[in-house]
């Protein structure tokens, strides 16, 4: 059976972004130092400015040069922390109050009055005992293979390889999801991980070291 | 007075109330660096003589109403008698003298009367405020004391005397404007009983210029304070902070370091320690230790350096190594004034040091 | 012999650093080429807003010292920004003097080039000692940009086992797998024309 109801579901959404990447940029920023500054987050007001960056795809003079021109839409990376595929808790990352830490980059396009979202990565790992060891947002840029199996927009629980799909978010609900959401409820105590929880994740682990 | 006060012992307020409280009519002159205190210590001596019996104290700022780029005599007189005049307002009689020192401080029209007497002026002409115009030295002083003298006669049916507090003649440059003002205004007021204390130019301490201090009854330097060999003085400015910050804002060691870091300088050891909370914040640390307290060195310290010429840097580099400092130029003063350079004076014995917040990156300079 | 000048700080780092302030009387300055005042002013004035858009702000680009005294007067605005670019010795000393009348209850700027700002500090010494330690040299957002463009690239580089010119072939080629990762890898290489379906 084809998801492809789903995806078309999932991606129409039509997102209300600001006009410019650096002001996408900006609204990310200080999303993450009002969440510093509530003690949402351990990662202090001066690394945020930091970690979080503006990359454009030109040499900074050029590309203000041809926009003040207007002669070209430049595509833009805005990045939070440093690259990290081996999720390596030593590289510079954002890091929340729980013990969770995570990063991001987000692809975009400026087109003349509005801002084309091309692609993002949210990822977001998790302490022990939280459930999973990772979860990531991914945004595809447009016709990927995944788009074919009707996933373009889709999340990773845990799993690099197995996909589920997911709603497409504006980078900053994802933001704010990362930084409110996603933790334990206060007002409830921790469940025990059950039997079968504790013997998948002793096999798992054997399998990883065969 | 601020909640924020601390008393320093032996303090120049605690000095001049003292003097007043024995002659509320003698003459005083207060001179200090930049950030010295002079402006607090002025208001706390107006709090302690306001609480001597038959005493009426008022504080001025002189340079709020008057560019003191242009002081001419008469303008000190007239600002005391408006500030009286204010404060007198409910009281009958007082607004006939206010309205003349008015006329008198914004220019006026000499009137169309029959007896009217002034020989510089017919009547119709425009008459210049004294706060505007240089022309008329004494004769302006004169004709201020004469509403002045009103006001202290409706002033002493409630208070035996008046003591002035001069506030912003520090900034002045031009010590001989200076010293006329020293000559007519001071001079007048002493001469109706006004008691006077007045923050005068770090510059009347140097010099030919010298000779005006001994105009005054007394004289007071508030100095910057000796951190580095005084422990009192190091407590003293501990408990400053201590009563503005909140409990366990700064570590031990980081308040530790900002005294020393100030040079004995009051306004820098606040202007240090907002900008090290401002560190904290930013680097998220949950009080200031070391750490933001040398960021915010750094950085005030940077700021100190610039506009320097070459030939003052090595005077600086001097200081620093040597402790020696002979101001013979304006150029040398103005290291003082700018508080490149400071002056300890205790007990007589002189000591200058360059300001601790420039010494390392002076330093580094000289290492290059 | 040069002087080490006064450190640097992007628009958003002084915004962030004057919220910090907020308050108390502050008074700073913030100092750039003359060409540049008026982005670092534009910049400035964005990144409050951004922070907080109840904050009232106000720019007065006053002629001489006497005039921002005037301006001053006229206005409420909690943080104000002066663009004092044109002052030279005598206004700085002629505000030195009239200290009194600067005083404004909130943060005040004084956004300036470089050897006005040297003006000052022969000509005003009680204003010098005002601005305490707030004094920064205006850098654009974004310093740094090309050392972490270079930094993700080797990463990339690392993680994929692959060369820049592998992910440029296969983009043009139309085999370039479209997940974020090789997104970002064009965009760093300033190949953002190959983020089309299919390389188009």
């Amino acid at each position: 059976m084809s998801l492809d109801a789903v995806q078309k579901h999932e991606i129409a959404r039509v997102l209300e972004l600001p006009s410019r990447a650096r002001v996408l940029h900006r609204e990310l920023r200080n999303a993450l130092v009002f969440a510093s500054n509530a003690k949402k987050l351990w990662t202090p007001p001066d690394k945020i400015h930091q970690l979080v960056q503006l990359l454009p795809e030109l040499p900074q003079q050029i590309a203000q040069e041809l926009q003040e021109r207007e002669l070209r839409d430049g595509a833009f990376c805005i990045v939070g922390g440093e690259k990290n595929q081996g999720r390596d808790p030593n590289i510079a990352h954002l890091a929340r109050s729980d013990g969770a830490w995570f990063d991001f980059s987000i692809t975009v396009r400026e087109r003349g009055k509005w801002l084309d979202l091309l692609a993002y990565d949210f990822e977001i790992r998790f302490p022990p005992g939280m459930g999973m060891p990772f979860l990531r947002f991914d945004l595809n840029l447009p016709a990927h293979r995944n788009e074919e199996r009707d996933m373009r927009s889709h999340s990773h629980l845990g799993c690099e390889d197995i996909l589920s799909p997911a709603p497409l978010m504006t980078p900053q609900e994802i933001l704010a999801l990362f930084i409110d959401e996603l933790r334990w409820p206060e007002d409830r105590k921790r469940r025990d991980p059950t039997d079968f929880e504790v013997r998948w994740f002793e096999q798992t682990h054997l399998l990883a070291r065969r | 007075m601020s909640d924020f006060y601390v008393e320093i012992p032996g303090s120049v307020s605690s000095r001049i109330a003292a003097e007043l409280a024995l002659a509320p009519k003698s003459t005083h002159l207060l001179i200090g660096g930049i950030g010295s205190g002079k402006t607090t210590q002025l208001l706390a001596t107006q709090r302690l003589v306001s609480q001597i019996h038959d005493v009426h104290a008022l504080y001025i700022d002189v340079s709020k109403q008057h560019d003191i780029a242009k002081m001419v005599p008469g303008v000190v007189v007239v600002q005391v008698g408006m500030a009286l005049a204010r404060a007198l307002d409910a009281v009958p009689h007082v607004k006939s003298f206010a309205r003349r020192l008015r006329e008198i401080a914004d220019g006026y029209f000499a009137p169309w009367e029959p007896n009217y007497e002034d020989y510089d002026h017919e009547p119709g002409d425009m008459v210049p405020g004294i706060l505007v115009s240089p022309e008329q030295i004494a004769a302006s002083v004169q004709q201020a004391l004469q509403p002045l003298e009103g006001l202290l006669g409706v002033l002493r049916s409630q208070s035996a005397h008046l003591v002035v507090m001069l506030d912003g003649l520090d900034r002045m440059t031009d010590m001989q404007a200076f010293e006329q003002i020293v000559i007519h205004d001071v001079q007048a007021l002493a001469g109706v009983g006004v008691g006077v204390v007045l923050v005068g130019p770090l510059r009347a301490l140097y010099g030919l210029d010298r000779t005006v201090t001994e105009r005054f009854t007394s004289f007071h330097y508030q100095s910057w304070i000796d951190v580095r060999n005084i422990s009192s003085g190091r407590m003293f400015l501990t408990d400053v902070l201590r009563k503005r910050l909140p409990a366990d804002a700064f570590s031990d060691p980081g308040i530790g370091e900002i005294v020393l870091a100030s040079g004995g300088v009051l306004r820098d050891l606040l202007t240090l320690a907002q900008s090290a909370c401002v560190e904290a914040y930013l680097d998220g640390a949950d009080r200031v230790e070391i750490a933001e307290v040398v960021a915010a060195i750094d950085t005030f310290g940077r700021k100190h350096l610039q506009g320097l010429r070459l030939a003052e840097l090595d005077v600086l580099q001097r200081v620093r190594t040597k402790g020696s400092f002979v101001h013979t130029s304006e150029d040398d003063l103005a290291l003082l004034m700018t508080r490149r350079v400071l002056e300890y004076r205790d007990q007589g014995h002189l000591r200058y040091a360059v300001h601790p917040t420039i010494e390392t990156l002076l330093q580094d300079l000289a290492g290059k | 012999m040069n002087v080490p000048s006064v450190p640097s700080a992007s628009a958003a780092e002084l915004a962030l650093r004057s919220i910090a302030l907020r308050g108390t009387a502050v008074y700073g300055a913030y100092l750039a080429a003359s060409g540049e005042i008026d982005t670092a002013i534009e910049e400035l004035d964005e990144e409050l807003e951004a922070l907080d858009r109840s904050i009232q702000s106000a720019t007065v680009r006053p002629r001489t010292g006497e005039q921002l005294i005037a301006d001053l007067a006229a206005t409420s605005a909690e943080f104000v920004f002066v663009d004092a670019r044109l002052f030279v010795a005598l206004d700085w000393g002629l505000l030195d003097r009239r200290r009194s009348s600067l005083a404004h209850a909130g943060v005040l700027i004084l956004i300036t080039t470089f050897s006005s700002f040297d003006e000052l500090m022969q000509s005003a010494p009680n204003l010098a000692s005002w601005l305490g330690a707030q004094v920064f040299a205006y850098v654009r957002d974004g310093a740094g940009v090309e050392v972490a463009r270079a930094r993700r690239l080797d990463a990339l580089r690392t993680w994929a086992s692959k060369s820049d010119a592998d992910i440029i072939h296969a983009a043009e080629d139309g085999t370039l797998p479209r997940d974020p990762e090789f997104a970002e890898w064009l965009v760093l290489l300033g190949r953002g024309d190959l983020l089309g379906p299919r390389g188009s």
